[in-house]
Parts: structure tokens; sequence; C-alpha cells
């Protein structure tokens, strides 16, 4: 009997796993992930994180979330997310005399994506892009590039964006420097 | 064979259609009498320090809705913008020259094009001029903010769309854009 269900379980778990747009991430994801380490020269670059949860892993998350009793706000928030990728790298031996530097062919790639970059900031040490790709008044994907000296953070998050910001504006106000924080 | 073709070319002009109508978008702004063309004054490729900022109507729109129930007033004057574009990056003394003398044509086409000056600063090493573009009904239609600071930064602010002096206080204070609080006409 117990076999049976840890096979039930196990299907249920490579099902979702096999489900396009889970676990591995996407090919754009990767292309910018690469060109951005292209740029970096002889650096080394390793993998600490890298994960795309799409709608079937998220489903069995909002299962067992629900199963599990889980706090309300996040199960509002799992509900109105349809896709995460997320890409944390390490990099190692960057050239400090080179500025560090996101490519533009990254802004264009994702353009003809439909994404448009709304804040592209760059200090000495980091370098920090967000996208956001609207339907009408929807917000429908987040993109966020993140470059520092010792790590590369991307994240790309797809859903009913504008509901999870209603909410974080609800709960944090909107008050000067915390909007910002938003 | 007639209907895969025939399928094919109402998809391929639907997908013209909405290129067409995203790049007329584009367009329409920069057609817009508030919008100023910054192409001219480039961003130093060594700067150490930039931030770019470019928020369109969609997402001004969007932002406007869902902060209605938080800050009614913040979100009236969002939803009547088009475009808030700000640049910034650091400055070295090697750069100021050149971008003085850039700084001057884009103020020649203000002043040709009926922008008002409202502030004008010039110290020994900061220089601060803020211009308004009116309309016939005698709301703000352009706001353009140029800062040197020869030993620091170079700022650039242009918000296009219909505001008030409040209003533009208003998003100064919510966006921490230091140049546009306090402005008064």
């Amino acid at each position: 009997m117990e076999r049976k269900y840890l096979s039930v379980v196990l299907l249920i778990c490579l099902t979702a796993c096999l489900l396009p747009g889970c676990v591995f991430i996407s090919r754009d994801f990767r292309f910018t992930k690469e060109l951005i380490i292209s740029e970096l020269g002889e650096a080394e670059v390793e993998t600490e994180f890298q994960l795309q949860v799409g709608s079937g892993l998220l489903s069995l998350g909002k299962f067992a979330a629900s199963v599990a009793d889980v706090d309300r706000n996040t199960m509002e928030y799992l509900r109105d997310i349809r896709n995460v990728q997320v890409g944390v790298y390490k990099l190692y031996d960057i050239d400090r005399n080179k500025p560090l530097k996101i490519p533009d062919r990254i802004a264009k790639n994702l353009a003809r994506k439909g994404y448009e970059p709304i804040i592209k900031t760059k200090e000495k040490n980091s370098a920090t892009w967000i996208f956001t790709k609207m339907r009408g008044k929807r917000l429908e994907s987040l993109y966020v590039i993140s470059l520092e000296q010792h790590e590369l953070v991307l994240v790309e998050v797809k859903g009913r964006l504008e509901r999870i910001l209603q909410k974080a504006i609800r709960e944090k106000g909107l008050e000067k420097g915390k909007f910002v924080n938003i | 064979m007639k209907k895969t073709l025939y399928l094919f070319t109402c998809v391929l002009s639907l997908c013209l259609l909405v290129s067409v109508v995203k790049a007329g978008d584009d367009d329409e702004i920069k057609k817009h009498p508030g919008y100023v063309d910054f192409s001219s004054i480039d961003i130093p490729g060594d700067a150490e320090e930039t931030v770019e900022i470019s928020i369109k109507g969609p997402v001004l729109k969007f932002v406007a809705n869902i902060t209605r129930d938080e800050d009614r007033s913040l979100s009236r004057v969002l939803a009547q913008l088009l475009l808030i574009r700000v640049n910034t990056f650091s400055l070295d003394h090697s750069d100021t020259k050149n971008l003085h003398n850039n700084i001057k044509k884009v103020e020649s086409k203000l002043e040709k094009d009926k922008w008002e000056k409202i502030v004008r600063v010039s110290k020994r090493d900061e220089r601060v001029n803020i211009y308004v573009k009116m309309n016939k009904k005698d709301r703000i239609e352009g706001l353009v903010v140029m800062v040197i600071d020869d030993d620091d930064e170079a700022v650039f602010i242009n918000i296009v769309g219909e505001a008030d002096w409040e209003t533009l206080d208003k998003i100064g204070r919510k966006f921490d854009i230091d140049e546009l609080e306090d402005l008064e006409y």
C-alpha cells in the first residue's frame, strides 16, 4: 500500500517536472545569462541556483500550500504568479579594471519579446536593469538583471503582477522611500 | 492549401498591424509638444554612475490604477502623464565642456519651440535650468530640468503630459526627484 502511494507521489512530481516550462530555464533566459558572462572576459562562473517554476510546479505548490495550511497572503501571491525563472550565478576572477556592463544587445533581444526597460542603473561595482511587459493596463511580466562583482542574478516573473503589487502597496503604504522599496 | 495561405496572411497582417501600432505609440510621444529629444546629450561611456529611468504611458496608467485606493490624487496625476524620463550620470572635468555645448543646443531648440525658462541658476561649478511648455489652457504639457554640477553629476528630466505645479511637486516627493520638489511658478 505504501509503495503504491509513493509511486503515485513520484509520478505526480515527475509529471509536474516534465510539464512545459518547469524546472529547466528557457533558451532566452540562458541566452541572456551567456551574453552577460561573455562580456566579463576570463571570469569564472558557478551556478549557485537556477530554476524555472512553471504552471505545473506552481499548481503543485499551491496544492501543497493549501494542504499545509500556509498563510493566506502567501496563497494569494501564489495564485497570481504563472511562471518564475531565477538564476543566481557566482562570479570569480572578474577583471576589476574593466567596468561592469550589461550588454545593450540584451535590451534589443528583450524588446523583441515585448519588454521595455523602465530602470537602468550603473554604479562602480554593479549594474541593474528592470524591464516590464504590459498587456493593456495589466503588468504581465517583470524581468530583473542584477550584476555585481561577485554575483549575477536574473529573475523573470510572469502572471497577474498588478495584483501582487497592489497587495504590496496596501501592506507597505506609499510613503517616500517605501514606494521605491516595493 | 488556399485556406492555409489565407490563415497565414491574416496572422501576418495582424502581426504587422500590432508592430505598426506599437511603433506608432512611440512616435506619438515624440510628436507631443512636451517631449524633448535628449539624444544629442551622450552619456559618457566611462561614467562611473548612471541612472536611466523611462516610464511610459501604459506603465504610468498601471501604477495609477494600483495606487488608486492608497493615494487618489497621485493616481489621478499619473494617469494623465505620458512619459517620465530621468537620466543622471556622474561627471568629471573632461566631460563638462562637451556637455555644456550639447546643452546649449538643446536650450536653443527649447527656446525656438517656445518653452518658458522658469528657473536659471548659474554658479561657478553648477548650472540649473528648468523649462516648461504651457498649452492654450495654461496647463503644463511638458517639463524639462537640466542640472550640471561640474564636480559631481548631470541630471536630465523630461515629464510629458498634462500637469500643474502641485502635481510636479507630488511626483518629485513620491519618486524622490529633488529637483521637482517645491517648484513654484
